[in-house]
């Protein structure tokens, strides 16, 4: 048993011996130096944990190192040793570029070492410690949250295809849908659903190599491996894997190096037929400054997305989010919040929490009379006051044409569209009446305003594009 | 082993308000975000710590029972506030965790945590150097260099102060990599090793020394080094620090040996028209343009921005060398003349892509050198 197996037991041991707190604040980065004379050099990142170590907890970890070499009597702190003070190569002065504007660029970084190796003891200690016997156990965080499992998503109209191919994807890796990418606004569940796939995945096969991760993680373990001189373990790491799955892909956007990683390990995995699952809050044409190949890609497999849910669907959530902490929420309570809180599951969360926090602390049954008392305040905020004359000025600013384009009576396409897309929402969004929506566009007959609604509502249900328009005009409304 | 003590309101809030500053904002554990006072090995004593630095100040007073408590301050701090000034204070333990105050007709109750788990706070041991240094002269030399300290973690060791040690001289410099400061004073004594003449010392430990000595009338401040670690003492106070690994870049390369062109102009002035270049100058940016001519004796600074106006000020000068015509921050280059301290400030430079130098005309007996350097932007 070399140093590090032996520490990492020890550490198993200790971590149940002391709080977990102390265990993370005293035991991070620490390691064994040097076994000498039945002396065990520890060596710490601070002087804290060394006094704190040696004068507080020396027993516990002696007899943790004991249970597995009795040959150990003594233990003994010492501080990491510092990485050496070497006279800096001076390349840099002599190159003296010009019109370098900070000092950075000059001068040459030190030596660091990078952060995962620094959190590697600790890392070992915690698999030994929760699954002390399986080998099974991968050797790399999979960063799935156990949380999040189908059982516990609640499908509705609005997210069924996702769910679909979700549930298909995790019961056969690489073959169905590859790569398969959901998109859908903040909030609706995209985390959930996807590392559900992951979770599933693991507990069907725990030898099946699982990641999750953001692309943010990414291009910074990306860049962390650059600067390391480590890109090579990075690429073969990404390569062992058999499920990846990427959470908010439109930050790769405009990152060209990170895109090209990406690009290459999507299509090693992709020819081995490893599944890829690839999530966004818009659709891969939408996302700007995305490389043309990667985009390809993405609509090489299947699409699905997440739209806002509807009211029953809403009632569900919460009716189920309300079982999973055993409280009683009536019917019409339910219903009150699912109307009031239209925008996102996120937020329908919240106003459960607030209400069920409230109504623990004061002993009271959420009533329909309760739940109003103690959301009213947020609600009101949410729903601003809206005027047609704020409608109109949200369509024209999309469009980039004044509101008066949309009131006068110019009729050439690019501005009838906008109206016409206006007294859609006058009707949807403030339920005025034809006559009242004709006369705020400039005084026109209600015959026109009902050709122009049902125009829209014909056509969205063929055109994405136009459905994509209403929404984000929805969305700015309601944040008005 | 139950504590008890009595000192005077002043002594007891001087220790909180060090202590405080030490303390750890948020923390896994709980009990760091408190203060220890103990009366063991007969010295009163209160100690703080964030796991980066601690802190230990000693406390005049009058100890009758040995025995440590673990308290948050901001209660105490809320009583001693509420008394007269030279007040007497008697703090006694009233169970493991819990301590009573009592001054005059005032009786407080304060709840804690039990000492057994507050860290202990590392003791001075394997001193590899030793440095004296006077507190006026420390005082100084850091305040001057701290403002080019980098403010965010992306580069550990710019987050710190540098300080190298020779046989009689301390040279202390931090840099943000927009700009770096250098400050060179006397040391008193120094006994250290080779192996350790350059350290890194992090910025908020700097903050909380410079703090105590602005309310402290000591001469000296003490420093120890160990391996990793600092320890500062000053007025009964101990503070330790971890000292940041990694080694610091070796800034000389960047100071232009030579320059073209440099200036002469009183820091009173100049600081006033920067001022005002600063409040025309673009608000992200903060730049302006600086133009050198010798033959006319001139320095003209403007600044303008799309959205507010332009400004222009023309400052005769005493100016030896080249044209010159430059972009630069007019925040970083205030920061600078404004610590120069002398009536006059040297500005130095060798071109538009080259850093500028800023240093005090100094009287020639001041033994105390003081250098600012800032990278120009690049248009």
């Amino acid at each position: 048993m070399d140093f590090q197996q032996l520490w990492a037991a020890a550490l198993g041991e200790i971590e149940l011996s002391i709080s977990r707190a102390n265990f993370i604040t005293w035991f991070k980065n620490t390691s064994i130096q040097s076994i000498d004379d039945g002396c065990a050099t520890i060596t710490t990142p601070n002087g804290f944990a060394k006094e704190w170590i040696e004068k507080k907890c020396s027993d516990i970890v002696l007899q943790a190192l004991r249970n597995h070499d009795k040959s150990i009597t003594r233990i003994h702190c010492t501080l990491s040793p510092q990485p050496q003070r070497a006279p800096q190569s001076i390349d840099a002065v002599t190159q003296k570029r010009t019109g370098n504007s900070t000092i950075s660029t000059i001068l040459k970084k030190a030596p660091q070492r990078s952060i995962q190796q620094q959190k590697q003891p600790i890392q070992q200690a915690k698999n030994i410690q929760q699954k002390p016997t399986a080998k099974t156990t991968p050797p790399y965080n999979t960063c799935l949250n156990p949380r999040y499992t189908f059982s516990n998503f609640v499908v509705g109209q609005h997210n069924e295809l996702a769910h679909a191919a979700c549930r298909t994807v995790s019961e056969s890796l690489g073959t169905v849908y590859n790569p398969l990418f959901i998109y859908g606004d903040v909030g609706l569940g995209k985390t959930h659903i996807l590392q559900s796939i992951g979770n599933a995945v693991v507990s069907a096969d725990p030898t099946k190599r699982v990641l999750y991760t953001s692309s943010e993680r990414f291009t910074s373990e990306l860049i962390d491996s650059i600067h390391n001189n480590t890109i090579s373990d990075f690429k073969k790491f990404y390569q062992t894997i058999d499920l990846l799955i990427i959470d908010d892909v439109q930050f790769l956007a405009g990152k060209e190096k990170t895109q090209d990683e990406f690009f290459h390990i999507f299509n090693f995995l992709y020819q081995k037929n490893k599944q890829i699952i690839i999530s966004s809050d818009r659709p891969p044409h939408a996302i700007a400054t995305l490389e043309d190949r990667l985009r390809s890609r993405f609509e090489g497999g299947m699409i699905a997305d997440i739209s806002q849910p509807d009211f029953e669907t809403r009632v569900a959530i919460l009716q189920k989010k309300a079982d999973e902490k055993d409280i009683i929420l009536p019917e019409d309570a339910a219903r009150y919040i699912a109307r009031n809180v239209a925008s996102n599951i996120r937020e329908l969360e919240g106003a459960l929490n607030k209400v069920v926090a409230i109504c623990t602390f004061q002993q009271k049954i959420p009533s329909r009379a309760v739940v109003e008392e103690i959301l009213a305040p947020t609600i009101v905020n949410r729903r601003p006051a809206r005027s047609a004359s704020s409608v109109i000025d949200i369509v024209a600013q999309h469009f980039n044409i004044t509101p008066d384009d949309i009131i006068g009576k110019v009729r050439k396409k690019t501005i009838v569209r906008p109206r016409q897309i206006a007294m859609f929402l006058l009707r949807e969004e403030l339920t005025y009446s034809y006559p009242e929506i004709g006369a705020h566009c400039g005084g026109r007959d209600h015959t026109t305003v009902i050709h122009a609604c049902r125009k829209i509502e014909k056509e969205l249900i063929a055109d994405a594009a136009l459905k994509d328009t209403i929404d984000t005009l929805k969305r700015k409304l309601h944040t008005l | 082993m139950a504590l008890r003590f009595t000192c005077t309101k002043e002594h007891l809030d001087r220790a909180l308000r060090y202590s405080t500053k030490a303390l750890a904002k948020q923390s896994l554990l709980p009990i760091i975000q408190n203060v220890i006072i103990s009366t063991e090995n007969n010295i009163l004593a209160c100690a703080a710590t964030n796991l980066d630095m601690g802190v230990r100040i000693e406390i005049s007073g009058k100890i009758e029972e040995v025995g440590s408590v673990v308290i948050p301050p901001q209660l105490l701090n809320s009583f001693i506030a509420s008394l007269d000034n030279g007040a007497q204070v008697t703090v006694s333990q009233v169970s493991d965790t819990d301590i009573a105050v009592e001054s005059g007709s005032s009786r407080a109750v304060i709840k804690g945590y039990n000492p057994v788990d507050f860290p202990p706070i590392p003791q001075k041991e394997n001193i590899y150097g030793e440095v004296t240094v006077q507190s006026d002269v420390f005082r100084s030399v850091l305040s001057r260099v701290m403002i080019s300290v980098a403010k965010t973690e992306a580069r550990p060791e710019l987050t710190g102060v540098n300080i190298v040690f020779t046989d009689n001289t301390m040279r202390v410099a931090a840099t943000d990599g927009f700009r770096l400061s250098e400050s060179v004073a006397p040391i008193e004594a120094a006994a250290i090793q080779k192996d350790i003449d350059s350290i890194i010392v992090p910025a908020s430990a700097i903050a909380e020394i410079l703090y105590i000595l602005s309310d402290s009338a000591t001469k000296m401040i003490m420093m120890h080094i160990s391996d990793g670690q600092i320890f500062f003492e000053v007025d009964g106070v101990t503070i330790v620090s971890r000292l940041i690994s990694g080694t610091y870049p070796d800034y000389q390369q960047i100071i232009p040996q030579e320059t073209a062109t440099h200036i002469i102009v009183s820091r009173a002035e100049c600081e006033r028209v920067l001022r005002l270049a600063d409040a025309f100058a673009n608000n992200t940016t903060s730049d302006m343009k600086v133009t050198i001519n010798p033959d006319e004796s001139t320095c003209v600074i403007s600044a303008m921005s799309q959205d507010r106006g332009e400004n222009v000020t023309t400052l005769q000068v005493e100016a030896h060398g080249e044209v010159q015509e430059i972009y630069l921050n007019t925040r970083y280059v205030l920061d600078g003349i404004s610590r120069c301290g002398s009536e006059k400030v040297r500005i130095a430079f060798s071109g538009a892509a080259s850093p500028v130098v800023i240093t005090p005309v100094a009287k020639s007996d001041d033994d105390e050198r003081f250098l600012y350097l800032v990278m120009p932007i690049r248009k």
